[in-house]
């Protein structure tokens, strides 16, 4: 076998073996690769695809403002403030079983997601 | 542009005309000139599966052509390129959990070795050192085709994989001396 007399005689035995790989190293032209990458290529790059999303985000916070500005004359905030401190409760009650039932709940469900995390299901 | 035009041009052209007028046909003219090197590459990597290699190749430039803005222009595109197969490849590894047993706890791995592939010699060699740096961790077997088949140094592997110097020269010791054993126990 040629290849193999050549990094047989050479004192570097890995070396020769890779010198020999990359002189052999075949041209892998493929016309079919290229055609069918360009087929499956995205119709705009990424810098494209930002502009037009940078377009559609300008019309988004336009839109926002003028939300913003009409809430901020058309609604009572003093009403709209109290009524949300009227939804707090004034005060909780846990009973010890809930409360086991709850760190239970979460701790099961950490477990669970590092389990995930580490067997990449996620 | 006509395709034959695009030929003459330089690289930085190339991504020029692909960038900011989006123009295929020059991105595909930077596919046809690093295309062959690139699934080489990642033929060593991934132990000779053609099939895989093209896969992981297609990803690697359609991922390059979404990124090709952030290119800078003062680095190498094939380094670049190599940059963003390397990241392909090591995602799939993660996925996939690429086969990466070394020689000592894979017999059945080594016989394939000594015995090598039914093809013509040319490509036996190939597919041998691909064999070869399958026995290594896919790190390390990426740094080692790097600096033993693309010939590039300590501080371009370092940068194109992105990883530190003091990685890289730890990976080419270490991986020398698995892969010299695993010759060794080929030439018998």
């Amino acid at each position: 076998m040629n290849n193999e007399t050549t990094y047989k005689s050479d004192p570097n035995p890995l070396d020769a073996l890779f010198a020999s790989a990359r002189q052999g190293q075949p041209n892998l032209m493929d016309d079919s690769f290229t055609k069918l990458l360009v087929n499956s290529l995205p119709k705009t790059s990424l810098a494209a695809q930002k502009e037009t999303v940078k377009k559609g985000l300008s019309f988004d916070l336009i839109g926002a403002i003028i939300g913003l500005l009409m809430a901020y004359l058309f609604i009572d905030r003093t009403s709209l403030v109290s009524s949300f401190v009227g939804l707090i409760p004034e005060s909780i009650v846990i009973s010890p079983l809930l409360f086991i039932s709850a760190i239970g709940v979460i701790g099961l469900s950490s477990v669970v997601a590092w389990w995930m995390v580490e067997d990449n299901s996620l | 542009m006509k395709r034959q035009d695009l030929t003459t041009l330089e690289e930085a052209q190339l991504v020029e005309l692909a960038v900011s007028k989006n123009d295929q046909l020059a991105f595909a003219e930077l596919v046809n000139r690093h295309q062959s090197n690139l699934r080489y590459s990642l033929r060593q990597l991934t132990d000779w599966n053609e099939a895989l290699a093209d896969d992981l190749a297609q990803d690697t430039f359609i991922q390059a052509f979404k990124e090709l803005a952030k290119f800078r222009q003062q680095a190498k595109f094939s380094s670049w390129l190599y940059r963003i197969g390397y990241n392909v490849f090591l995602q799939h590894v993660r996925k996939k959990a690429l086969d990466t047993q070394s020689l000592d706890e894979n017999p059945l791995l080594s016989n394939q070795i000594e015995q090598g592939p039914d093809h013509d010699e040319e490509s036996e060699v190939h597919q041998k050192v691909a064999k070869l740096l399958a026995t290594l961790e896919p790190e390390r077997r990426s740094v080692l085709h790097l600096f033993l088949h693309r010939q590039n140094t300590h501080q371009e592997i370092s940068d194109i994989m992105g990883v530190p110097l003091g990685t890289v020269k730890t990976h080419i010791n270490r991986g020398r001396v698995v892969l010299q054993d695993g010759l060794q126990e080929w030439r018998g």
